[in-house]
């Protein structure tokens, strides 16, 4: 039993070039073509593909969005990503989306037939240069910097103000200390609780604890 | 004890003698001899004193009891002393002549029972027997006395008599009625109160006297008392039988003319013998009305504490071993507390306060705990936070340990006051906060002089008021001010309310006589309402354009006592007209600023679209013209030639392909709106690494995931690309830090490195840093907000906030609703 596909992409030209292409092969049925993401959505219901070989960038609801509800709506078809960016962040948010296959636009057709045979038969498929090694490494390297705190986002006055405010001073006692004006402290004051959240002297209070701003004895 | 030693002494005579008596047959003498022998052993011997006395009375023999008895060591020397018996052994002297005359009459034994002189003038008793001995002829010979010492027996018999009196004395004085019964239930005792009793209430009472069957009586009586005399039956009947020592049982007995009550108490007689009861009935109508009055009472102030208006209740303190009160048990509650606490009786009953209600405040165990062990009784008016309620209430101390509150809720007045306090203070800061300088006086003398006036027959004010120019002090100057606000300090640069306070006088200045006289006369007028100008000048002599305006307090417009004044200030209205000018001329300024920015915008765009164009031109044109020329293909062209030439086209198309990508990218990252801002900052950082070498540490928070609107994610990405470009051209550093982080309400990004820097203030200000003020312009499109700091040698850190999901709308609420409140 030969392999239906559907071919969602928005260029006429792009989805007849596909079709002549899958045609030559015996083993591959193109049973409908799509234009759009809503149209690619009723030829999916009404078609019911092995494979849905989708242009990542179609107006409308874009390739990824696709992916998206295919895994959810249709788990049975297997999603084929077309794509002209061979940059590992798409590559990632395809396959985190449930995509079978990634194949860059410039890669030959043998490894398009290739992607789709892959992909129907359950197995997962990046066409050169993507490799999943490179993908895992760039996953790790998004995650390189770590975890942000608040904190660091604070300028060094709302810093002096932080540690000022939880020790229980007012805004004219902060401006004092710091030689600003009140309304500048109170500024500050606002400013850094947006920044980290706090909705009230209290929580600011727990925040400076929380952090060790605040020494509770 | 003497007549112990008595009688051992004749014990030990009557040995001897019977010693003697042995030794007798022994001898042998004659008949007669023996038998006068015999006789003196008798006489000397026997137990009993014997005398042979001459009726004379003087004796002839005496026997060693005789002389005992009287405390003689021997008859020789009774016999030597006693020459009288009369007068010195009979107590009575006339006795001895009776007996005598008694003996000598009768024939054989007189006997009488007499009392002598013990020779220590102490008084025996004694039995005589007394008769004649005759001699031969049929003469009087002498008298023999025979004398038995019946002292102590007299004694013991005197002792029971005595005894027997003071028993019956004893029951005829106590009140109770008292009857004691043999074993079958019959009476052989009664006591007075007993015969009284029966006498005063009985026409029958030979029923219940000594001797009738009071088992009988029981068994047989009727009517109301039948019951209390079956279970009295019942009892005697055990007492009897042993089964039980005592009963008794309280019953009313009451007459026509009084209510009487009694209790009987039977119990068994003590001490050996036959069982006997004693059987008492004690008149306890006292203490039974008294103990119904201690009921009545009881129930009066149980009713008074149940239905009292106040909660009441008795507790007892509980402290630890330091003797530091720790909490306290329910004793008693009257309903009102049940209701007042929403408690139930038998929930709060024994129990510990702060064990069933742990939330409790602790406010009240320092109360309570101070009144139980100090005694001292306190008035408290105090919070109990778990009901959300006032009580106010006493405590004192019935008992050591104890403590007994009556309180009431005075949770309504607690909040009159607090809502009195509220307006109050409302009041009190509308008046201090004001802007407006407020005055609070009393025109009260100003009333009293114009009265006077009025009286003295002045009709003319104005007039008399021009004339006496001094009479304006009192018409006027000498109202007081009772009350100034914080305007009114600032107003005149006063440094406190007192220099203010006291004769309005002392900062009316006489520049302002025409308003003074002016508000007199509306005084006269009894106007409640005034307005003029003046002017008056501050404590420290600055001039001051002042529009007064004062109005009598409602309830105030008889004496004036209350009048509020109020000034504003005119010299500050003309400040502000400077102000508003110069804001104004601000506005013009940004204006221009904003028209600037206007022209400098077109020409950045105009610039961008420059550059496109070259790129266009210059890049792309000149591979499409070389593709052009590749593609110019002749029919004369060798096929290998061709195939070359498609190629290379081939080849150039990939580059071309590459070129416009770059392009587009570098105009915006199609990323951007696929992927949102993390996944751009990642792939952008990546890139920025390979193009230029430097480090960069990439942080976030919050972000992952989410999306923050197209505007917001392009300000962002292009302010961290616009930071990283001038971390790369000026900072010459290898490291830099990008920082992402966002809450519900805001995003925050940060570009910092540890480079050159600069003078931010002055770094904007010359304009220089075109690119940072275009930086922040992005941010503050948005209602963002930029900080740059930047000193020399510190490195650059750039901070730039966006509201998020319309976050400055709700601040805007909120501050309406803080307003509001």
């Amino acid at each position: 039993m030969p392999v239906s596909i559907l071919l969602a992409d928005d260029h006429h030209v792009v989805r007849q070039g596909l079709r002549s292409l899958l045609e030559t092969y015996a083993d591959l049925m193109v049973l409908g073509e799509a234009s759009d993401g809503l149209d690619t959505l009723r030829q999916l219901e009404r078609l019911k593909p092995h494979v849905l070989v989708v242009d990542l960038m179609m107006p409308g609801i874009g390739g990824l969005e696709i992916t998206r509800l295919v895994k959810r709506d249709f788990p049975q078809t297997r999603v084929v990503i077309l794509s002209m960016h061979a940059n590992e962040a798409y590559v990632i948010e395809a396959l985190r989306f449930g995509a079978a296959a990634y194949v860059l636009k410039e890669a030959t057709a043998d490894q398009l037939i290739h992607a789709i045979r892959e992909a129907a038969a359950g197995r997962r498929y990046l066409s050169p240069p993507l490799s999943e090694h490179a993908i895992q490494a760039y996953a790790l390297k998004s995650m390189d910097g770590g975890s942000l705190d608040l904190y660091e986002t604070l300028t060094t006055r709302e810093r002096q103000v932080l540690h000022l405010a939880a020790e229980g001073h007012s805004s004219p006692e902060i401006a004092d200390r710091l030689s600003i004006s009140p309304r500048t402290a109170e500024t500050h004051r606002a400013n850094l609780m947006r920044k980290l959240g706090l909705h009230s002297q209290t929580e600011l209070v727990q925040y400076a604890i929380r952090r060790g701003i605040l020494q509770v004895d | 004890m003497r007549e112990n030693q008595k009688q051992s002494q004749s014990n030990r005579v009557n040995k001897s003698s019977s010693k003697r008596r042995q030794r007798q047959p022994t001898r042998s003498e004659p008949q007669n001899l023996e038998s006068q022998d015999c006789y003196r052993d008798l006489f000397e011997n026997a137990p009993v004193g014997i005398f042979h006395v001459l009726p004379g009375g003087k004796y002839l023999r005496v026997n060693l009891a005789a002389a005992r008895m009287f405390g003689f060591a021997s008859p020789q020397e009774m016999m030597t002393t006693i020459t009288d018996p009369a007068h010195q052994l009979y107590l009575d002297p006339l006795k001895h002549a009776q007996v005598l005359a008694q003996t000598l009459e009768s024939h054989g034994w007189y006997r009488t029972t007499n009392q002598y002189r013990y020779r220590d003038g102490s008084i025996i008793t004694a039995s005589l027997r007394i008769r004649k001995v005759l001699d031969s002829n049929g003469n009087l010979a002498y008298l023999e006395e025979i004398l038995d010492n019946i002292t102590e027996r007299q004694h013991a018999e005197d002792a029971l008599r005595e005894a027997l009196h003071f028993a019956q004395t004893t029951i005829d004085a106590l009140s109770a009625n008292v009857c004691v019964l043999d074993e079958t239930g019959t009476i052989i005792a009664v006591n007075r109160a007993w015969r009284d009793f029966a006498y005063a209430n009985s026409a029958n009472n030979q029923e219940i006297a000594e001797g009738s069957d009071y088992l009988a009586a029981c068994d047989s009586a009727m009517g109301r008392h039948a019951e209390v005399a079956a279970q009295v039956a019942t009892a005697i009947r055990n007492i009897i039988g042993g089964a039980t020592e005592t009963f008794s049982i309280e019953y009313p007995c009451h007459s026509l003319s009084e209510k009487r009550w009694f209790v009987a108490r039977v119990s068994n007689f003590p001490g050996g013998g036959k069982a006997r009861v004693v059987m008492a009935h004690e008149n306890i109508t006292e203490r039974k009305i008294a103990e119904e009055k201690l009921r009545e009472s009881e129930r009066k102030y149980r009713m008074l504490f149940e239905n009292m208006a106040n909660g009441s209740a008795l507790h007892e303190i509980i402290c630890d071993e330091h003797g530091k009160p720790i909490d306290y048990v329910t004793l008693e509650v009257n309903s009102e507390y049940e209701r007042l606490l929403g408690v139930k009786r038998e929930m709060v009953i024994g129990q510990r306060a702060y064990q069933t209600v742990p939330e409790l405040d602790r406010e009240w165990l320092d109360i309570f705990g101070h009144v139980a062990l100090t005694g001292e009784p306190r008035h408290y008016v105090q919070y109990a936070s778990n009901l959300a309620k006032w009580f106010e209430g006493s405590a004192y101390c019935p008992t050591k340990g104890q403590f007994c509150v009556t309180f009431h809720d005075v949770t309504e007045r607690k909040r009159a006051e607090q809502a009195l306090a509220d307006s109050e203070n409302r009041y009190r800061t509308l008046f201090e906060e004001s802007p407006i300088s407020i005055w609070e006086e009393d025109f009260s003398p100003s009333k009293e002089f114009l009265d006077q006036l009025k009286e003295s027959g002045v009709t003319d004010l104005r007039g008399y008021f021009s004339a006496n120019s001094e009479a304006l002090k009192n018409g006027f100057a000498r109202n007081r001010v009772l009350d100034v606000n914080q305007a009114t300090l600032k107003l005149f640069q006063a440094m406190d309310k007192a220099t203010l306070l006291g004769d309005v006088g002392q900062v009316i200045p006489s520049s302002a006589s025409s308003m003074q006289l002016d508000s007199v006369l509306a005084i006269a007028e009894g106007k409640t309402r005034f307005e003029a100008e003046v002017i008056n000048q501050t404590l420290t002599g600055q001039p001051l354009n002042l529009i007064l305006t004062w109005c009598v307090t409602p309830g105030f417009e008889k004496n004036f006592a209350h009048v509020i004044v109020s000034l504003i200030n005119m010299t500050e209205r003309q400040r502000s007209e400077e102000m508003r000018n110069q804001l104004i001329a601000q506005l013009q300024q940004s204006r221009e600023q904003l028209q600037t920015l206007s022209r400098r915008m077109v020409k950045v765009q105009e610039e961008e679209r420059r550059e496109i164009a070259r790129e266009l031109h210059d890049e792309i044109g000149q591979w499409l013209t070389g593709l052009k020329l590749l593609l110019h293909i002749s029919k004369d062209m060798p096929t290998e030639k061709i195939l070359a030439n498609i190629e290379q086209a081939q080849h150039t198309i990939s580059e071309l392909v590459k070129r416009v990508r770059d392009i587009s990218l570098e105009l915006r990252p199609a990323m951007l709106d696929d992927l949102g801002l993390l996944a751009t900052l990642v792939w952008y950082v990546e890139q920025y690494k390979a193009q230029t070498n430097i480090k960069v540490t990439l942080k976030h928070t919050g972000v992952e995931g989410r999306r923050f609107g197209s505007a917001i994610e392009t300000a962002a990405y292009r302010i961290i690309q616009e930071g990283l470009t001038n971390v790369a051209r000026h900072a010459g550093v290898a490291e830099a830090s990008v920082r992402v982080g966002a809450t519900p309400d805001l995003l925050t990004i940060q570009i910092q490195d540890v480079g050159k820097g600069f003078e931010s203030a002055r770094a904007i200000a010359s304009g220089q840093a075109a690119g940072l003020t275009g930086m922040r312009e992005r941010a503050m499109l948005l209602g963002g907000n930029l900080t740059i700091e930047s000193s020399l040698n510190a490195g650059t850190c750039v901070t730039a906030e966006f509201p998020l999901n319309g976050w400055l709308e709700r601040r805007v609420n909120a501050r309406f609703d803080f307003t509001s409140r």
